[in-house]
């Protein structure tokens, strides 16, 4: 019984996960962010970093695209520790062998709700949705 | 319904992003213009009609397009780039504009005839004669100038009372003191603190820019304003004399839109354009400008029959060498430098230069000439300081505040390992900068002018370049040499914040900076109207130009913070005004 019991618990905290990364859409939710937070700067790509995040071509220019900086894809699906891109916005890219600035440049950090929002994203296998 | 078109457009329609922009071909060189597009024929219908077009999406277009519409004109407004807001966008927002609504609540009194002295010499220093009517300068430039103190206030005004955008004081942030010019010391300058503004809402020094194109573009289209991304103006059509519209290129598709009143642009600059730099710029290795300035309109107006004005000025600011290299269109430009144990030098070990003096004008002693040794001693120079200054100020750009940021910054366990590592780099990029290498006697002129430094910064006076002298070293010092949070270095107690002896031991680091600019800003004539002038000296009618696209009335000066985009916005109101009430082209 008692172990019918955790795996129910078990069974609906997954499901509760599910739910919540799977609510998470590339195009309502992390697009405006790069549009607004970071389309400023890297815009055509032909700015440093080598990006351009208008939200048409967003998601092509950073899921399974290497970085410029480190060894790490920008997104890796299912892997938000080895995504170069979100390291750089919670300041952790040094750790990981980059350089430059936490972005945004010369901004304050993006707020926690975001970052989590970015990270639950990739970690659902950062889709194109 | 005009061409079988609804005239009111929704916005999903205009937006029509979805087209690969034209600034990515337009970066490598000239682009497309009319002069490689085919000529349409007189017949080909208009896409659209419009009263004013407005090219561009910063300062000085949304300014136009905003002052159009409040004239009762229809706009239309046109931007190459996939998303709105110009360089503009990516700058802190801060706009120089004299007698300010904020001034005369106050009763600070700053005349029109005190501020024109001021601009007059700034601008035009080898001219410049006080009891002289138009001040010495061209009665061209004198109305260029008068035409910006008039209008400048004025339209800050009238942005206020439509809530197209609100400013408040510009206060330097952490600084918190009014922002002192960029020739404070000058005897002309008799209101030195406190022209500079900023976005009332979202100001800041990387997002001011971003709220202050937000703002004029929420209004506009909440006035349904149509803003066509993603479309690269090709052509300026023309019947007679008089232009009538323009042409655009969104993705393989051509857009005429017809203006029955003027076309205004504000394109901004040509820094992305290194053709154009190569022929017309004295140096110019990377800017903060958008990708998309590469001086469209001087073409566009050239084929339209354009004079131009000067071609070679730019709002200056030097850039770290290894950074622009890498990529021209650099995240920030070195421009207020921080550091207290922190010097220049050039190839010779020697200061050339007051390191805290404004970008704009420390900027132009990369291009001092030797007749001697025909060279230009100062094309690179070598900002040098000690760990104490990295300690104290690191977060402040260029010195990292952690060091692993920095791919460029250049290190030593004493001076003379620093020498030898900067003589490194310069090999390694020889091939780009023209082999600048350092003198034989580097080293030892390096090691005196240290010494020569520390003495200056303990006594206070700096007898060769009077660093620390004035306000506008000092105050802005303070804004762009924050102590860094979690520094043990203290605070500065010494005659002139901005000196400070170096250390005796290392490690010592160095960056290695070049000329660059935030944009250039020369290109065609305008008069005092924002007309653009033809080759006979006369108005093409139904052309206006404002901002960085055309030649600066500032010429090679920079007023103080914010000059570049006070500018913009004042010029940008001009020209939308004189647009809008043009008459209509039959």
């Amino acid at each position: 019984m008692k172990h019918l019991g955790l795996c129910l618990t078990l069974s609906l905290a997954s499901i509760g996960l599910a739910s919540a990364a799977d609510a998470i859409s590339f195009a309502r939710d992390i697009a405006p962010v790069l549009k607004s937070r970071c389309a400023t700067c890297h815009l055509t790509g032909e700015e440093a970093g080598g990006m351009a995040l208008y939200p048409a071509a967003a998601y092509a220019s950073i899921v399974a695209v290497p970085s410029l900086e480190s060894r790490l894809m920008r997104i890796k699906p299912g892997a938000p520790d080895e995504s170069y891109l979100l390291l750089k916005v919670e300041g952790r890219h040094l750790d990981a062998g980059g350089s430059g600035q936490r972005m945004p440049f010369g901004e304050a950090p993006l707020d926690e709700a975001i970052l989590q929002r970015l990270r639950n994203w990739i970690a659902a296998g950062a889709l194109d949705n | 319904m005009e061409n079988g078109r609804k005239q009111r457009l929704t916005r999903r329609e205009l937006l029509l992003g979805a087209g690969r922009l034209a600034g990515a071909s337009a970066a490598a060189g000239l682009g497309t213009t009319s002069a490689q597009a085919k000529p349409t024929a007189v017949s080909t219908p208009w896409d659209y009609k419009t009263d004013v077009v407005c090219v561009g999406s910063g300062a000085a277009a949304c300014s136009a397009a905003v002052a159009a519409v409040d004239r009762g004109a229809k706009v239309i407004m046109v931007e190459k780039m996939p998303l709105t807001g110009g360089t503009t966008g990516k700058s802190g927002g801060v706009a120089w504009i004299p007698n300010h609504r904020f001034f005369r609540a106050q009763g600070i009194v700053d005349g029109k005839d005190d501020c024109l002295r001021y601009l007059a010499r700034y601008s035009y220093p080898q001219l410049y004669t006080p009891d002289s009517p138009t001040l010495g300068l061209p009665a061209r430039s004198y109305r260029l100038l008068e035409a910006f103190y008039d209008n400048g206030w004025r339209m800050l005004d009238r942005m206020h009372e439509l809530g197209a955008v609100r400013f408040k004081e510009f206060n330097m942030w952490v600084a918190n003191r009014p922002a002192t010019d960029y020739a404070d010391h000058l005897p002309e300058n008799k209101v030195p603190r406190g022209r500079a503004i900023e976005p009332d809402v979202g100001g800041g020094a990387s997002i001011g820019g971003a709220s202050l194109v937000n703002a004029m573009e929420s209004w506009l289209h909440q006035r349904d304003v149509p803003i066509l991304t993603g479309h690269r103006v090709t052509r300026i059509v023309k019947e007679g004399r008089r232009v009538v519209g323009i042409e655009a290129r969104n993705g393989d598709k051509l857009v005429r839109i017809r203006a029955r009143r003027g076309v205004v642009f504000g394109t901004g600059g040509y820094s992305h354009n290194t053709e154009l730099v190569n022929l017309h710029q004295p140096g110019l290795m990377g800017a903060c400008a958008k990708t998309g300035s590469t001086g469209d309109f001087i073409t566009l107006a050239t084929e339209a029959g354009a004079r131009m004005g000067s071609l070679d000025t730019a709002w200056r600011a030097q850039v770290v060498l290894d950074e622009a290299l890498e990529n021209r269109a650099v995240g920030r430009a070195a421009d207020v430098l921080p550091g207290d144990s922190m010097i220049f030098v050039n190839k010779y070990g020697r200061r050339v230069v007051n390191e805290k003096r404004n970008y704009n004008d420390r900027t132009r002693v990369h291009f001092i000439y030797d007749p001697v040794r025909e060279e230009y001693p100062n094309q690179l120079l070598f900002m040098v300081f000690d760990h104490r200054s990295l300690d104290a100020f690191g977060g402040n750009f260029p010195i990292p505040a952690d060091v692993r940021e920095s791919r460029f910054m250049i290190k030593g366990a004493t001076i003379d390992e620093l020498a030898a590592n900067i003589a490194k780099r310069l090999a390694a990029v020889a091939a780009k900068t023209g082999g600048v290498t350092l003198a034989g006697d580097f080293l030892p002129e390096l090691k005196a002018t240290i010494e020569r430094f520390n003495g200056y910064a303990l006594a206070g006076r700096d007898p060769e370049f009077d660093r620390g002298l004035h306000a506008y070293d000092n105050d802005w010092h303070l804004l762009f040499s924050a102590l860094r949070p979690g520094s043990t270095q203290p605070p500065n107690r010494l005659p002139r914040i901005c000196m400070h002896p170096f250390a005796g031991e290392g490690p010592y680091y160095a960056f290695i900076l070049g000329a660059g600019a935030l944009d250039t800003n020369s290109g065609p004539l305008i008069n005092e109207k924002a007309e653009v002038l033809g080759h006979d000296d006369q108005p093409i009618p139904g052309l206006y130009g404002a901002g960085n696209c055309i030649a600066s009335p500032a010429r090679g000066a920079y007023w103080g913070a914010g000059a570049t985009i006070g500018l913009a916005l004042t010029y940008g109101y001009i020209a939308g005004s004189n647009a809008a009430t043009a008459p209509a082209a039959t």
